[in-house]
């Protein structure tokens, strides 16, 4: 059976993806939309998703995605899709092995900066926040949408298993 | 035995409801009515939205309603609210526990499995919590910290509160 929490990391890269795309779509004057409440412009709040993302990643492996590390992007959408590319495979290396310990103890993350605090967590707190974070802030991204009049995206997980065949319409025959 | 991950994330929707209920129930009435264009509705509609749909995903996997029923031309306190959301809320940690992700469930026409309807949950309810939020950030209200973060550091099992 594939764990729970990798088919829940896998719908938010997935949910990323599809709003990627739908972000290709939109102008330049679009993508730097935003609404008061929200975190920032269309671009910027994806930008964060995924950063934020690689962050969690990279405390919950233990290592860096890349050289040089991922800080306060301002990133175009073909940088943000070679980052969604690189929590894809990172997500993929944290279930490699199986689940992992949800109350392993992670001492620290190899993204602290010299002087900042050191914080000690359960394994399961970064990944219980990629699960929040990546919904919290799509569902602002969605809201600068529809605010602005542009064509939203049914980003829930109910489209994403009916694209996996995990969820289907059965038609009864007598 | 470890205590899962998924017992986590839902042990966060539980306590985020909460503390978003209660939250805006010490707000002014008047601030119940709030919305900003692009959400859900205003900032009660939003949240007996997520309580309804908590208690209707509950009846997708087990049959049953938990607590008064929720209903769109019905208004309940928020009292009400924070009862039936707990209700729900242990209701899904125990299917979570006990029940088997791939069982496939047949809600009228449409086959799923409780581990979809369980993904949905936790998606519906962050999706719309945020909503809420927005709508208070947007009339320049305090908005409260309902993210992973605050759960693990008011629960004493985190000490982080970063984002």
């Amino acid at each position: 059976m594939t764990d729970f929490l990798l088919r829940q990391m896998r719908h938010g890269i997935w949910a990323n993806e599809r709003l990627l795309e739908r972000c290709r779509a939109l102008t330049d004057e679009q993508l730097d939309l935003t609404v008061p409440g929200t975190y920032g412009t269309i671009r910027k709040t994806l930008a964060h998703i995924v950063s934020a993302e690689e962050g969690y990643l990279v405390r919950l492996l233990g290592s860096l995605l890349h050289e040089p590390p991922l800080r306060e992007p301002d990133l175009t959408l073909e940088g943000i899709a070679a980052h969604i590319a690189h929590v894809t495979n990172a997500v993929e290396r944290l279930f490699a092995k199986g689940s992992p310990d949800p109350d392993r103890v992670i001492a620290d993350t190899p993204l602290r900066r010299a002087g900042a605090p050191r914080f000690e967590m359960a394994a399961w707190a970064p990944a219980a926040q990629f699960v929040y974070h990546g919904i919290d802030h799509r569902s602002q991204i969605d809201t600068i949408l529809s605010t602005h009049g542009l064509e939203t995206l049914d980003l829930q997980i109910w489209p994403y298993a009916m694209e996996l065949g995990a969820s289907r319409e059965v038609k009864e025959t007598r | 035995m470890a205590t899962s991950v998924l017992d986590h994330v839902l042990q966060h929707n539980a306590w985020a409801n909460k503390t978003l209920l209660e939250f805006c129930d010490g707000l002014e009435p008047a601030a119940l009515d709030l919305s900003v264009p692009g959400t859900y509705g205003t900032l009660y509609l939003t949240l007996q939205h997520i309580v309804g749909g908590e208690q209707f995903y509950i009846r997708l996997l087990t049959g049953e309603v938990l607590g008064a029923p929720v209903r769109k031309t019905e208004r309940r306190t928020l009292e009400d609210l924070v009862a039936i959301s707990e209700l729900t809320s242990a209701r899904a940690i125990a299917i979570a526990a006990r029940d088997d992700a791939d069982r496939v469930i047949a809600p009228g026409d449409d086959q799923t499995t409780v581990g979809i309807v369980l993904a949905q949950l936790i998606h519906h309810g962050n999706e719309h919590r945020a909503q809420a939020t927005t709508i208070l950030g947007a009339h320049g209200r305090t908005t409260p910290k309902i993210g992973a973060w605050t759960y693990g550091i008011v629960n004493g099992i985190s000490r982080n509160d970063g984002d």
